[in-house]
């Protein structure tokens, strides 16, 4: 055995997380070197903080017992790629940008988008982070095609495959996806593809307060070319500004961009305006809570306003219904009735960022009792000895976990 | 294959079914359980216990938990229209066929979406909202009789997957009665619940980890404008070398379908007949949709992509009879190949696209090697194969056939990199041929997903997870199923 | 063909000659059918009950089941053989081309020549279908018989009946007075330029309770052109026999009909049918009486098809009402005819089509299946109330008098103001002279 974790020296950089600071790292660079220490770790029982860019460590519950830190930067590389069909196959630590670039030299687009530049392929499927060009681009889970594991046992295995349509066996892609790499380890995917646009244009405009404006502007981020449309607002800057990119073929752009002029004054901007929105939301401040609101269309205005009417600023998708929410509040009661609200206009709230002194008493994601049995009983069955994230993805006992 | 005669039917547990649904909704008369012992899959089929037809969540919960108190398993049924099995059931086990339970709850026209009951037809579902400008997406192709129910067990897909996606892009919760009787729900009206995805796993279960008795799913607003192509091809490479352009070119298509020459002689010797030339080796339908002002210039690259491939003609639809008249030779298919003989085995299997002309190669030796009428129908845009291949299962030699090219087709498939099923399931059909895709370790995975909800697996048993892991369980209510019976 | 049944193993016991007959009947024609279930939501009594085996796929099982000695007791078959409408939507659905209307006709007959002892509502039906339906004399006189009991108002007692007899009463048709009763004229020349000539065919209870529909056809047919000649040794086509398995009957009176209108046949365009039910019988009559039923087969027209077709041009007097067109089963879903007479309607001025849910859903009248069975009749019929009621036409047009009447009695029965007609009754009064 000559990896064992006890070898293992302090990291140069250690990480961070709420509740640890993990200075012994192992950065494999094979997926049979993954499983080699998973199964180490679990022979010991120690456990394991799984990251790839470290982006969105921050993003999940405090980490209970953990020894070592499991870093999949080592993994990196597109392994195959078939410009013919659309799909490619890439290891988990291998960063979006690069994936971005590779595949636009091609023709295609990667339909991943989340914020922050160094995320990885492996920890925006854990984390399934999306950013504001969802609503044409989906969810994360619709572009993985097939996943490579290494389970809590340290055993290797594969869910999906590389055809962009599959029933064989059950839909594992979507477990692990968003599971904050408590059930298995992703080692590396097959991504399916979108076709580059011919044409991408960035716009901003001016809109006037209120709902009414607001639902205008959602039903606009309808419009077949409008690939991503942000609603921002900052109540203590005064300022209020709707940025629009457009994407598609030459006709369609055009088109929905006369459609557009006609109704607001708008302003080109540079086409990566919307990456830089979105990594915008990666980073820290203004304040020190940051949260992510999933409401339904019809119900994200009156959201919105009372996220701001409480003092936050707030960056909204206003396609899927997202907001992305900053600032400060007096109280952790104040944001638990952000949630309660979000949950009766059928959505959800995530507390991304948090105050260290919140943390003991708040539940980042709001997992529902009701299916803590099952969540028990899943995480169990894929790491029988808990050593993968502990404690990141549950609710604890003095959270509120209702 | 002898007949194995059923258990003494419990009378007890006839009694408590009986008081739960009603005597009208409970079926156990020899006929009754005679016409429910295969679903579209007719091989392989098994007798049940009883049939009970449930009108509500509450129903279903009470039937599951008398079940259990009688020990016996029980299995899922939207409206038996699956090709793989999947609502089969074993002798010892009820049927809970969903079909009464067909109410649409709830249309929210502002957020797109639906809450509808398990035994919603799926057509129907879409004709309810056309009014308000909205569809259902996924269109499998038995559509007019498929429930929603089903749909989601088994992820079911269509033609016009190819850009709107499968079952699973359209679901955004779920209820659910679970194998011991609780009924809980999944997910929530954003389609983004905290915690696990639940609803993408019990997406494409087909029914193992319990029984959904109620489901919000997505609509999607009606595409302002439709074209459909139809072009045709001297023989079937060339129409997939055509597909493949397409795809490079950066357009997508609503479908990409393509129907090749033994298809087209059966279809134009039928009343199905298209009006195809003789001289047509392959037909590939291409239909795309969206914003009118993009559409010609999709349409430009698609001629382009078929002239390149030396395609001998391609027409525009210019109305909906033309449009019905280029599907025809699409959906004809199954029925004009159903008339050659008494029975028809609709395969499903998937390929990287790039290997679909050496693919069809390959499943056109094995069959004529095997002596057996094939055709293929594809959504070549999908890379999604299906074979369709006639035959007679009262003919011993011929079914042993059938099952060997089956078994052949499947491995040639998986050799590419592909799978096998792409929208029918694995069910009882394929249970035995999973281990071509995935190994011990990735079974075992799916085996823990399952005893997390099913651990004894009560719920639809002896479907999708060989039998060997089936064993591992040793669960002693899980007999049936050791091979698929034939005949 | 002796036998349908190749390969079958031999099997004795319960219903062996049923068995035997079912084998020779319709076995082969049951492979026809390889269980794909997309006739199923088309089904009236799948959709009322959930149940497969009161599917077309689940009945065709249980016959295939039985005839291969797979199913042992024939008691469901039977039951299902005679629950099923008839309606034949199924048809339209499948995409193999089952021809489910033959196989269950074909089972329906075996079933009654095996029968020992009929029940007593299947001797009442067989005594009703034999010596009253085909015989106009006496139909005539039950039908002035039930005038009388709706002049004096006697019908309102039917609410002493119990429910089950009430509602059959209401089924009952307004009888039309005498006058629209009387027969018609044996020839009625063309008007205007000839275009042909063409034998009007009356049916049984048309002319008794539907007389004002013939008519009409007559004077549309002569104003379009043609010369219309009302042969009068004509009879009951026996659709509803050949349904309700009275096969042997049924043959009687095709036969006579065949005879009928050979004489004339040589002559003529086509014997025109204003009862869908009848139109249907009669093209496939070949299928029960052999090739000498071509003659009806490849003469037989329903009185829409045949006005769609022959296109007479004629000035039409606008008609400003809303109406929907209920499709009749034996013309959509036996002849195919579905969008003919909706253009018949479409061209009178100021006449409003209304599009109302699943107008090509049976109604649940299926020729006396409302008077056998009302309790599915019932459950069938209220979705397509529903549906009308829903669309608010002032007139729902049907080309079938069974299915009128069953709309009628639906109708009244929810206080209704939408009328029923044929939609030939619309034509006429869309072509009649100004004069007039």
């Amino acid at each position: 055995m000559t990896e064992s974790p006890a070898s293992t020296g302090l990291h140069p950089d250690p990480v961070e997380i709420p509740g640890a600071v993990v200075e012994r790292i192992f950065e494999p660079t094979r997926p049979e070197e993954v499983g080699r220490i998973v199964r180490e770790a679990a022979n010991k029982g120690d456990g394991l903080l799984v990251f790839g860019g470290r982006t969105r460590l921050h993003q999940a519950n405090p980490a209970r017992e953990i020894r070592f830190g499991l870093c999949l930067r080592g993994l990196s590389g597109i392994d195959e790629f078939e410009p013919e069909e659309g799909v490619l196959h890439v290891a988990a630590g291998t960063r979006i940008r690069e994936v971005r670039e590779a595949v636009h030299a091609e023709g295609w687009a990667l339909p991943l988008d989340p914020p922050g530049p160094s995320s990885t392929v492996g920890g925006t499927i854990a984390s399934a982070a999306v950013g504001p060009r969802a609503q044409s681009f989906g969810r994360v889970a619709d572009a993985i095609l097939g996943l490579d594991l290494v389970g809590g046992d340290g055993v290797a295995s594969r869910c999906g495959g590389r055809v962009v349509k599959n029933v064989t066996g059950y839909d594992l892609a979507k477990l692990y996806c968003g599971s904050f790499g408590t059930l298995g380890i992703v080692t590396g995917a097959w991504l399916r593809l979108h076709p580059k646009s011919a044409v991408r244009r960035v716009f901003v405009t001016q809109p006037g307060p209120g709902l009414v404006e607001f639902d205008r502007h959602r039903r606009w981020a309808g419009l077949a070319s409008v690939s991503a449309l942000v609603w921002r607002e900052d109540p203590e800057a005064g300022s209020r500004q709707v940025t629009i990119e457009l994407a598609g073929s030459e006709e369609g752009v055009r088109h929905d961009h006369a459609w557009l002029s006609d109704r607001a004054e708008l302003v080109e901007v540079e086409p990566d305006e919307m990456d830089r929105i979105r990594d915008e939301r990666a980073a820290k401040g203004p304040g020190p809570l940051a949260l992510r609101v999933r409401v339904l269309g019809t119900e994200c205005g009156a959201m919105v306003q009372r996220l701001l009417d409480s003092g936050l600023a707030v960056s909204v998708d206003p396609g899927p219904g997202t907001i992305h929410a900053r600032g400060r509040l007096a109280h952790p009661e104040a944001l638990l009735a952000i949630r309660e609200s979000a949950r009766e206009s059928g959505g959800l709230a995530v507390f991304e960022r948090l105050p260290d002194t919140w943390r003991r008493e708040l539940d980042v994601f709001g997992l529902e009792s009701g299916h803590a049995a099952l969540h028990a009983s899943l995480k169990a069955r894929f790491d029988p000895g808990g050593i993968l994230n502990p404690g990141r993805f549950e609710a604890g006992g003095d959270r509120d976990g209702v | 294959m002898t007949i194995v005669a059923s258990p003494t039917p419990p009378t007890a547990l006839i009694d408590r079914l009986v008081g739960i649904v009603g005597p009208a909704h409970c079926l156990f008369r020899e006929g009754e359980l005679f016409a429910y012992e295969c679903d579209g899959l007719t091989l392989a089929p098994r007798t049940p216990l009883a049939v009970v037809l449930p009108a509500t969540t509450e129903e279903v919960a009470r039937i599951v938990r008398a079940c259990r108190d009688f020990d016996r398993s029980f299995v899922p049924r939207g409206a038996g229209t699956g090709l793989s099995g999947g609502a089969h059931a074993t002798e010892d086990s009820v049927l809970i066929e969903c079909s009464r339970m067909n109410r649409v709850l709830e249309i929210d026209p502002g957020n797109r979406l639906a809450v509808v009951q398990p035994g919603v037809v799926n057509a129907e579902l879409s004709q309810a909202v056309a009014h308000l400008g909205l569809f259902y997406a996924p269109d499998p192709s038995s559509q007019q009789a498929c429930t929603i129910g089903g749909n989601i067990a088994e992820n079911s897909g269509g033609p016009h997957t190819l850009k709107y996606g499968t079952t699973t892009n359209h679901i955004l919760a779920l209820e659910m009665v679970l194998p011991d009787g609780r009924i809980e729900r999944f997910g929530n009206r954003v389609g983004e619940g905290p915690g696990f995805d639940w609803v993408g796993a019990i997406v494409g279960s087909e029914g193992t980890l319990g029984i959904v008795t109620e489901a919000c799913v997505r609509l999607t607003p009606i595409p302002e404008g439709v074209e459909t192509l139809l072009a045709i091809f001297d023989d079937v490479v060339a129409a997939c070398r055509a597909v493949g352009r397409v795809i490079r070119s950066g357009v997508v298509p609503a479908a990409m379908e393509i129907v090749d020459r033994r298809t087209i002689e059966a279809v134009e010797a039928s009343v199905y007949a298209a009006g195809l030339p003789k001289s047509a080796g392959a037909v590939l339908i291409v239909e795309l949709d969206g914003n009118p002002v993009c559409l010609d210039g999709e349409i430009r690259l698609i001629h382009e992509a078929c002239r390149r491939e030396g395609c001998q003609a391609i027409e525009r639809a210019r109305n909906d009879e033309e449009r019905t008249r280029f599907w025809r030779a699409r959906k004809g298919a199954f029925g004009a190949m159903g008339r050659l003989a008494p029975d028809l085995y609709v395969h499903d299997a998937v390929v990287p696209r790039v290997h679909l002309p050496a693919i069809l190669e390959k499943i056109c030796e094995i069959c004529d090697r095997y002596r057996l009428k094939l055709a293929n129908v594809f959504h070549a845009g999908d890379g999604n194969l299906h074979p369709n291949i006639c035959f007679d299962k009262r003919d011993p030699d011929e079914l042993e056939r059938v099952m060997k090219a089956g078994a052949e087709i499947l491995e040639a498939c998986v050799a590419v990199g592909g799978v096998i099923s792409g929208e029918h399931g694995i069910g009882v059909e394929k249970r035995d041929y999973m281990h071509l895709v995935f190994d011990d370790s990735d079974l075992e995975c799916m085996t823990r997903l399952r005893q997390t909800f099913n651990p004894d697996a009560a719920c639809n048993p002896g479907k999708m997870i060989p039998t060997p892991r089936f064993c591992v369980e040793a669960n002693p209510r899980a007999r049936g199923y050791d091979a698929v019976p034939i005949g | 063909m002796a036998s349908d049944a190749g390969g079958i193993p031999e099997r004795e016991g319960v219903g062996s000659g049923l068995r035997e007959g079912l084998r020779a009947a319709i076995y082969s024609k049951t492979l026809d059918c390889v269980h794909c279930g997309l006739c199923l939501q088309s089904c009236p009594t799948y959709r009322v009950t959930g149940r497969e085996t009161a599917s077309p796929r689940g009945r065709i099982y249980l016959m295939r089941g039985f005839a291969e000695g797979r199913l042992q007791d024939p008691e469901l078959l039977v039951e299902e053989a005679f629950a099923c409408l008839g309606c034949r939507a199924c048809e339209t659905a499948c995409p193999s081309g089952v021809r489910y209307g033959e196989m269950l006709e074909r089972t329906r007959a075996v079933v009654r020549s095996e029968e020992k002892d009929a029940s007593l509502s299947t001797k009442i039906e067989r005594f009703a279908l034999r010596e009253i339906v085909p015989r106009p004399r006496r139909l005539g006189i039950l039908v002035g018989l039930l005038r009388w009991v709706q002049a004096l108002r006697l019908d309102r007692l039917s609410t002493l009946l119990p429910r089950g007899l009430r509602d059959r009463v209401a089924l009952a048709p307004r009888v039309p007075p005498r006058r629209e009763r009387r027969r018609m004229p044996l020839l009625t020349p063309a008007e205007g330029v000839r275009r042909g000539r063409v034998a009007l065919f009356e049916g049984c209870v048309m002319p008794e309770l539907f007389g004002r529909v013939n008519d009409a056809a007559r004077l549309v047919l002569s104003r379009a052109g043609y010369e219309v000649i009302v042969p009068r040794n004509q009879g009951c086509c026996g659709a509803l026999h050949a349904h309700s398995g009275e096969i042997g009957f049924a043959r009687e009176l095709a036969l006579r009909n065949v005879r009928a209108f050979t004489g004339e046949l040589g002559q003529l365009d086509a014997i025109i049918v204003t009862s869908a039910g009848c139109s249907a019988s009669m093209r496939e009559a070949e299928s029960w009486i052999g090739e000498s039923g071509g003659v009806l087969a490849d003469g037989v027209r329903d009185v829409l098809d045949f006005l769609d077709d022959a296109r007479p041009g004629l000035p039409l007097r606008p008609i400003p009402k809303r109406v929907c067109y209920d499709d009749a089963c034996h013309l959509v879903h036996a002849q195919g005819v579905a969008a003919g007479p909706r253009r018949l309607l479409q061209a009178i001025p100021e006449l409003v089509l209304v599009s109302h849910r699943n107008p090509e859903a049976c109604c649940g009248a299926a020729g006396i299946y409302n008077l056998t069975r009302p309790e599915m009749s019932r459950a069938v019929l209220q979705p397509k109330i529903d549906a009308l009621i829903e669309a608010g036409p002032d007139l729902v047009a049907t080309a079938n008098p069974g299915c009128a009447m069953q709309l009628s009695a639906g109708l009244a029965a929810r206080h209704s103001e939408i009328g029923v007609v044929h939609p030939i009754e619309l034509l006429e009064e869309a072509t009649r002279p100004v004069t007039a």
